[in-house]
């Protein structure tokens, strides 16, 4: 290698990846620092704002299919779940009730799955190829739909998983303190942080500064993830590779455990299921290869928003853990009840099939889907009911 | 073929079955190899794919653009 009048050695060059490759990992634990502090600033930035009494704030979305279509529009809108969940985890931490939540996180599985239709829309030039593309991005999108319209009633009838997720979280949430065991460092860690915020915010008149400390703690989620996402994509492109390599060739389950894993390294269901659309629209794999993958996508971006419930403690530590432990909770048992039921698992392929021929035909017929799914039905209902 | 079938021992067919058989086995088996090749090729693009998945809504804009051409085309052949 050759740089100015200097040669680099291959040693030299060697040393100089990995200098950057310790950089980008001093940003990752920086990023994941800004994403625990958010979730505790807007935690606090909510205990300001209503004094403790969030439930009456959001009364709005206390009917299911509305909190659904919230958590739907929201995901579309900033094209991540990780963020919108990670958002729930520090909204529940500041007194929103998790029986609105569990609607609210199965939207964003929903809205996740608009980025990879939009990239498969890309390939609109090539007849078969969109066809192949198309059908590949929608089977997440019939999954998590398919999911939910068994969930969702079985939730509002039963509560299953929001007893689940508080059965699972007082496994690891002190019984006393209500803090988690062995976490509480981290609010020692971001505490400092979020006081200086609080501090900031105290100029402004009451109730503003918790919503300026709400809005503040959103943007570093968003900023946090987003970042993480992209310094994670250099540092982990190579493993991906190796979890994608070792998945061709063998089955299912394998599939979902490389598919949960490629999701883990990127932070990103989005950018998992992604980047399958274009391995489906070149034919290398086929709709039924390029399913497991999407389903271990869901399970795999659970772990930003468990990550962001460890930076909560005290009295609603129990509550933020329980909501992140029912987002992976739902999709796993999403993915084995409808995975593992043959007459089941075939309905997101048969939906998928059918909704590329016809995009195919008539591309309208795309562009009603994506804006009619994501943002048209969703925003009508949602404008309705707030009449 | 049929008439040649009709003539030809219960034996003889069973070997013509048990040869096609081990023909299709191997077939399908270069098949797989084959693609699973093309598969590992492909995922060597996976940089590229990253960066594809970062687009957000460019492949949404493009696609309403074709979308509009296609219409043009089509109104002003009408």
């Amino acid at each position: 290698m050759t740089t100015g009048t200097h040669t680099l050695t291959p040693g030299q060059a060697d040393s100089g990846d990995s200098a950057k490759n310790f950089l980008l990992w001093l940003g990752v634990i920086a990023l994941v620092y800004l994403l625990i502090t958010a979730v505790g600033t807007i935690s606090s930035g909510f205990k300001t704002a209503t004094g403790g009494q969030a439930k009456e704030l959001f009364a709005f979305a206390t009917n299911p299919i509305l909190g659904l279509l919230i958590g739907t529009m929201a995901t579309a809108l900033i094209q991540s779940s990780s963020t919108v969940t990670s958002i729930i985890v520090a909204l529940v931490a500041g007194g929103l009730p998790i029986t609105i939540a569990v609607p609210m996180v199965m939207g964003a599985n929903i809205g996740t799955t608009i980025t990879n239709t939009i990239v498969s829309l890309g390939h609109v030039r090539d007849k078969e190829e969109f066809q192949r593309a198309f059908a590949a991005a929608t089977v997440h999108d019939f999954f998590n739909l398919l999911s939910v319209l068994i969930f969702l009633p079985l939730e509002i009838m039963f509560g299953f998983l929001e007893k689940l997720g508080l059965y699972m979280a007082s496994f690891l949430v002190g019984g006393e303190s209500m803090s988690l065991k062995g976490f509480n460092f981290i609010k020692a860690a971001y505490k400092p942080v979020v006081n200086v915020f609080k501090d900031a915010a105290h100029i402004l008149p009451h109730p503003f500064d918790g919503i300026f400390m709400i809005v503040l703690g959103i943007v570093l989620i968003f900023v946090a993830i987003l970042y993480m996402g992209k310094i994670l994509k250099k540092l982990m492109v190579g493993k991906a590779k190796e979890f994608l390599h070792a998945a061709i060739g063998r089955g299912p389950v394998t599939g979902i455990l490389s598919g949960t894993g490629v999701t883990v390294l990127v932070q990103s269901s989005s950018t998992t299921t992604s980047l399958m659309v274009p391995l489906a629209g070149s034919g290398v794999l086929s709709l039924r290869q390029i399913y497991p993958f999407t389903l271990g996508a869901n399970i795999g971006t659970t772990v930003t928003a468990l990550l962001a419930a460890t930076a909560i403690a005290g009295d609603k530590a129990l509550f933020a853990l329980a909501i992140a432990l029912i987002h992976f909770a739902y999709n796993i048992v999403g993915c084995i009840l409808i995975y593992g039921l043959p007459p089941l698992r075939v309905l997101p392929i048969y939906g998928a099939e059918w909704l590329a021929g016809m995009a195919t035909k008539n591309k309208l017929y795309a562009l009603a889907y994506v804006l009619g799914v994501f943002f048209i039905i969703p925003g009508v209902i949602v404008g309705i009911s707030n009449l | 073929m049929n008439e040649q079938l009709k003539s030809t021992s219960i034996e003889r067919l069973k070997g013509m079955i048990e040869n096609t058989e081990q023909q299709l086995a191997y077939l399908k088996d270069e098949l797989q190899e084959r693609e699973n090749q093309a598969a590992h090729e492909q995922i060597e693009h996976l940089d590229d794919y990253m960066d594809v998945a970062e687009q957000r809504f460019g492949p949404l804009i493009e696609f309403v653009a074709t979308i509009m051409k296609e219409l043009r085309n089509t109104k002003s052949k009408g």
